[in-house]
């Protein structure tokens, strides 16, 4: 895979996220015997509220991406809610659902996590604050009729 | 949409998008990475400026083989991974 494979990648996964990848940069690392990095960086747009800020790290060779530093985290009305990262500093893989000052930068441990689950757990978020993904409500009305759930909000 | 160009980065590229961060928030890269490593950064920065600064930082640094224990930059980044 190439960056221009990896960026292509990165649009198709926020269109079926329902998103849209806006800024997106995609920079390969320049210089004699440079590694096969790359870096990524932009915005998954989700509504005219809210999107989810993105950068990655990564190796590409032969054909795989493999992430070595990243983070995704969700602004909504300009205000940056929380996300997910990893960095080279400190390793682990972080939840950071708000700031606050101490020895933790104001995160807890996680596994792994991927952007489009990055981006579907920002979804969940906006569903829970009255902003769920185009067609959802279509859907819920739809599973309601069917009495498969409660009626809709 | 697509890009048919491709784009590329080095040293000189990263340490002037450090600079735009740098203006953003008044602090010195150097300072900032320091406050970073030491879970200090000020609530002001975002933790995804943050976490994009410091990347910057740190690749300068790789790139310029600035590596304090004198391993090759990439081997250490590497080494770190090796296991994810």
């Amino acid at each position: 895979m190439d960056s221009q494979k990896y960026r292509e990648e990165r649009e198709r996964e926020c269109a079926e996220a329902s998103a849209t990848c806006r800024d997106l940069e995609v920079g390969q690392e320049k210089g004699p015997g440079a590694p096969p990095l790359a870096q990524l960086i932009g915005r998954a747009e989700l509504n005219e509220r809210a999107f989810v800020k993105m950068q990655e790290t990564v190796e590409l060779h032969q054909g795989h991406v493999h992430r070595i530093r990243y983070a995704y985290y969700l602004s909504f009305d300009g205000e940056e809610i929380g996300g997910y990262e990893r960095s080279l500093v400190h390793g682990e893989h972080f939840h950071c659902t708000h700031r606050h000052r101490g020895h933790l930068p104001g995160g807890e441990p996680a596994g792994p996590v991927s952007f489009k689950e990055a981006v579907n757990a920002a979804w969940d978020w906006l569903s829970d604050h009255g902003y769920p993904p185009p067609g959802a409500r279509r859907q819920a009305r739809r599973l309601w009729r069917l009495g498969l759930r409660r009626p809709p909000p | 949409m697509g890009h048919a160009q491709r784009h590329y980065y080095d040293a000189d590229s990263l340490e002037t998008a450090a600079r735009v961060f740098e203006r953003a928030y008044g602090i010195d890269s150097d300072a900032f990475y320091e406050a970073y490593l030491a879970n200090e950064v000020p609530d002001r920065i975002p933790r995804f400026d943050a976490h994009v600064w410091a990347s910057f930082v740190e690749d300068v640094r790789r790139l310029r083989g600035a590596e304090p224990d004198g391993d090759p930059p990439i081997a250490k980044v590497q080494r770190t991974f090796a296991h994810a």
